[in-house]
């Protein structure tokens, strides 16, 4: 089947590029061009025509005088020839490139000079029909059957046409013309942007691979700090048996969030484990008994969430240590009561998964859509909302027209909007979903606003509803370094050498990452565990890890155009290298939401990222000490 | 195991634009242009351009080598800039002078500075203004690019020097407001490149490509190359200073003469020495604009587009410390007033 698949993309590239051989060859042939091909006395070559483009027209205003207000017509028809023969030959040309974007890039172009080119060839038909016709009225001998009119149009134009449309149809299905996608982007065209940001390539292979439950591992891993704020205290010694869904970790601080077991078994020890984010961070070691016995607090002690007050389901939300999945992990219950304190009018849940290679979100959305909706459901009873709008990016339209489905008269919206990085940060996705701004400083509920993750909103409805903590997290296995991408289902807890097993890790892996290939953050140790914040792991090879060939900022101002805080990035890393941090807060270096954006652009490959960290370090402090000062 | 990856700071991947691509997408810009050149004015014209990259690339590569610094000349900005020099010279020069040209432009202007980003103006307009200053009249003596190709042109000889009879540009016939020469001038053929002029500024409409080219890639943005043509066309065309002629015929020949179309798209918009910020550039494009169309009127010389953009080469810091954009969710510096004003 595939390789029968295979042979037929394979033909269909041979046709386009012969067709448009053909194209190109025969717009230099005298007799058959479409434009002067007319009279048949004075034909000319495209040569001849590119040589001076006012011939056309002076040839066609002497050989049928009365029709020269055509010739304006056909003037535009002339440049718009050109630009498609244009695009036509660079595309013919990019075909036979050995790189796969490049011959992608190829046929893009031929795909849309072929659409100009049926539109122009079109056109000309219409013109030449309607001068037949206006001769057969004026009475000339030229034309001398009404029937003949038809004919009359010049055999090689109907000829072009065709060839021109054949192109289009094949390369459209070599394309793999997506209807929706294109609806989709003209949509989210026309929604609200946010200024600066990139376009990444995106690679999400994985996409399309539904979730897969991975077993747990013999040894889990859990570290006391899995979210912003307070660590936790470990509630249970060494020795101590416990079973899934037990807490195991808690703590009085109001910013923070329980941690359970998730795999039954004994407490080996309370130590100093790696960690993916902070280096390295005291931790549960459980052994897995592999009775995945549970424990007796997973029982609902309601039937109905429609009943219960917003403390009672603030503190369910808080005792299944909910943070919020997105990457920072801010304890979900926290940001609802400060965002109830503010009255907020918009709750917007952020679906948008802007990162390349990621694709867990999506999964979520197709495959547990109910559970996401019933979420929502849950977050608007609380905030006593009619509405919630779900952000997602264009480049998902399976996922939309899922969406667009469930949603369907419940109050909730879709909005599509441009792929493009970071549209999942969080002020950015107010300006895009709202037109709101986020004053600096502020956070997004002093607009009335307030963001959730998809597998934030899915943990909150299991939750609540089925009375589980958080126990589980998706995880995009993705890049170069592994056999098979996939999207697991995987135990918090599982050390990620497990998971890398179950995906085939490579022997030229170089770099492993936890997250997004934007902002994720480099592993240094395979021993670390999947957290609570853990989205995705990829795995990087020589190919895909770019060393930083570090040459001097050349002022391109790439930096300053893709930053989506408005910031200069490239005076702000001068300054720091000057350790002139007082110019750097005067440039709001303290403003970077580390998106990467500026590095990425950089033609330079200057690492402006860890310049910025630096900077807003920096400021941060020189500010604490003038507070403590004064 | 552990000490087997990998680590460093995010973002983990990069875009492909590296400066050397970025340099090699301006060559390819400047590749049509290059061959009008060579169409218009002979294969002389091919021998001073290469003269002029391969003494720019020689002349960066010996200071290398001289002060101990890392090689540089991969990032081919030494081509570009000889490309710019050899574009800026009329056809007839003697062959040495593209290499005095380089030698100043890399050496002192570029080198001397600290190096690619770091000067603070153009180094091919550098060249270009300091062997006008010095030889002035080889500098000046143009060639018709018709008479070129049609009579003299494949018989100039390629390295010997050239005794020609000067004809003058039209933007000196502008200078010397005599309408009824001027219009002698067709624009096609000033739109198209069949003029007297320097090597590569004659053809607007293959510089355009060029432009075009460039936008695409994203290598420069809109804001120079628009702003500082609108500024010259709507002065020109508010402002004519000479009768005779349409004030769209003095626009259009304003526009489409003399070295305007190159410089705005190919030396205004030099990175190192234009500003960074969106802002910042439309106010650069102005400046150039008002500077050149200025000097063209009130000026000794014929040309003011070089003289324009090294003046605003100058101010490029100054702009750019002024226009730093309003960071998201920030207030402008006006509203700032605004609020002051009020209380
Ligand atoms: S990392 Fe900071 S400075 Fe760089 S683009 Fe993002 S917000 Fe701007
Ligand atoms: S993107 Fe890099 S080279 Fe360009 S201005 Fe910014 S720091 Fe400089």
């Amino acid at each position: 089947m595939k390789t029968k698949m295979l042979e037929q993309i394979k033909s269909r590239y041979f046709y386009i590029r012969l067709l448009s051989f053909a194209v190109l060859v025969m717009s230099f042939i005298p007799f058959c061009n479409p434009i002067t091909g007319y009279g048949g006395t004075q034909n000319s070559s495209l040569v001849t025509i590119i040589k001076n483009i006012g011939s056309v027209i002076n040839y066609f205003s002497a050989e049928i005088p009365q029709f020269s207000s055509y010739s304006n017509v056909l003037f535009i028809m002339v440049i718009l020839l050109y630009v498609a023969l244009i695009g036509i030959l660079f595309g013919f040309l990019l075909l036979f490139s050995h790189d796969k974007s490049y011959r992608q890039h190829g046929k893009n172009s031929i795909l849309y000079a072929a659409a100009v080119m049926t539109v122009v060839f079109l056109v000309l038909c219409v013109l030449y029909f309607n001068i037949n016709l206006a001769m057969y009225k004026f009475g000339s001998q030229a034309v001398y059957r009404k029937l003949l009119i038809i004919f009359r149009i010049p055999v090689f134009l109907i000829i072009y046409t065709l060839i021109s449309a054949a192109i289009l149809v094949l390369s459209a299905l070599e394309k793999g013309f997506n209807f929706s996608d294109i609806k989709y982007r003209i949509k989210s065209d026309l929604s609200h942007r946010f200024k600066g940001g990139v376009h990444v390539p995106y690679n999400k292979v994985t996409q399309t691979m539904p979730i897969e439950t991975l077993a747990p591992a013999k040894v889990m891993i859990y570290p006391l700090s899995q979210h912003i704020g307070a660590a936790c205290q470990s509630l249970v010694k060494p020795g101590d048996l416990v079973k899934i869904g037990q807490k195991i970790a808690d703590t009085d601080a109001f910013v923070s969030a329980p941690i359970h077991a998730t795999v039954s078994g004994k407490v080996l020890k309370v130590d100093y484990a790696p960690h993916p984010t902070l280096n390295s961070c005291q931790a549960i070691y459980v052994e897995n008994d592999f009775e995945d016995s549970t424990h007796e607090s997973l029982k609902l002690t309601h039937t109905d969430y429609r009943e219960l007050s917003n403390e009672q389901l603030i503190s369910i939300i808080r005792q299944a240590g909910i943070t919020g999945m997105g990457g920072a992990s801010f304890p979900t219950h926290v940001k609802i009561q400060s965002a109830l304190k503010d009255n907020i009018d918009m709750l917007i849940i952020n679906a948008s998964e802007c990162e390349p290679y990621l694709s867990n979100d999506n999964r979520i959305i197709l495959e547990n859509k109910d559970e996401l909706i019933e979420g929502i459901n849950i977050l608007r009873q609380i905030f006593g909302l009619k509405n919630a709008y779900i952000g997602i990016e264009s480049n998902k339209p399976k996922a939309i027209k899922v969406l667009n489905k469930a949603t369907h008269k419940t109050g909730i919206r879709v909005v599509v909007l441009r792929a493009k990085y970071p549209q999942g940060g969080e002020k950015q996705l107010i300006k895009a979903v709202c037109n709101r701004k986020v004053p600096s400083g502020k956070l997004p509920s002093s607009v009335g606003c307030c963001i959730f993750n998809v597998d934030t909103v899915c943990a909150v409805y299991r939750a609540v509803v089925t009375g589980v903590p958080v126990m589980r997290r998706i995880v995009t296995v993705a890049g170069d370094g592994v056999e098979n991408p996939r999207n697991l289902n995987v135990r918090l807890g599982t050390p990620f050498s497990n998971v890398l097993e179950a995906c085939g890790l490579k022997e030229d892996t170089k770099e492993i990452i936890m997250g997004g290939p934007m902002m994720g953050v480099s592993q240094y140790s395979l021993e670390a565990p999947v957290i609570k914040s853990t989205s995705g792991l990829l795995c990087f090879t020589d190919k895909e890890t770019q060393n930083d060939e570090n040459a001097s900022c050349i002022r391109c101002g790439g930096c300053v155009s893709a930053c989506p805080m408005n910031l200069t990035p490239n005076y702000i890393a001068m300054y720091t290298k000057l350790r002139d941090f007082d110019s750097c807060e005067k440039l709001n270096a303290s403003d970077c939401i580390e998106c990467g954006c500026c590095s990425f652009t950089c033609p330079a490959k200057i690492p402006l990222v860890q310049y910025m960290r630096l900077a807003k370090q920096n400021v941060i402090e020189n500010r604490k000490r003038q507070v403590n000062k004064n | 195991m552990s000490d087997l990856y990998y680590v460093s700071s995010s973002p983990h991947i990069k875009s492909d634009k590296t400066v050397s691509s970025v340099m090699r997408d301006v060559i390819i810009a400047l590749t049509p242009a290059m061959l009008g050149a060579v169409l218009f004015f002979s294969f002389r014209a091919l021998v001073i351009i290469a003269v002029s990259v391969l003494s720019c690339v020689l002349f960066e590569f010996l200071y290398d080598v001289i002060f101990k610094k890392t090689r540089t000349i991969n990032d081919l900005s030494a081509v570009v800039t000889g490309i710019l020099l050899g574009f800026n010279m009329p056809v007839t020069v003697p062959i040495y002078l593209p290499v005095i040209g380089a030698a100043f432009a890399i050496i002192v202007v570029k080198m001397l500075y600290g190096g690619l980003g770091k000067n603070i103006a153009n180094p091919a307009l550098c060249g270009r203004i300091f062997l006008f200053l010095s030889f002035s009249s080889y500098m000046t003596t143009w060639i018709d690019a018709s008479t070129a190709v049609n009579n003299t042109a494949f018989s100039l000889p390629l390295f010997s020097n050239v005794d020609v009879v000067s004809s003058a540009t039209p933007l000196s016939y502008l200078k010397n407001a005599d309408a009824s020469i001027v219009s002698s001038v067709p624009i096609s053929s000033a739109f198209i490149g069949t003029v007297g002029g320097c090597l590569g500024e004659t053809s607007a409409i293959l510089l355009i490509i060029g432009g075009l080219y460039l936008l695409y890639k994203r290598v420069i943005t809109w804001h120079i190359p628009v702003s500082y043509l609108a500024t010259v066309a709507v002065i020109t065309f508010i402002f004519p200073n000479m009768t005779g002629i349409t004030r769209l015929q003095f626009m259009s020949y304003n526009l489409l003469c003399g070295g305007l179309m190159l410089g705005a798209i190919f030396m205004a918009t030099d990175y190192a020495t234009s500003p960074v910020t969106p802002k910042g550039r439309i106010i650069y494009g102005i400046g150039c604009g008002l500077l050149t169309v200025f000097i063209r009127y009130f000026g000794g010389y014929p040309e003011g587009v070089s003289f324009a953009i090294l003046l605003m080469n100058f101010l490029t810091w100054f702009i750019d410390k002024h226009t730093i954009p309003t960071k998201f969710g920030g207030e402008s510096k006006y509203a700032k007033l605004f609020k002051k004003a009020k209380e």
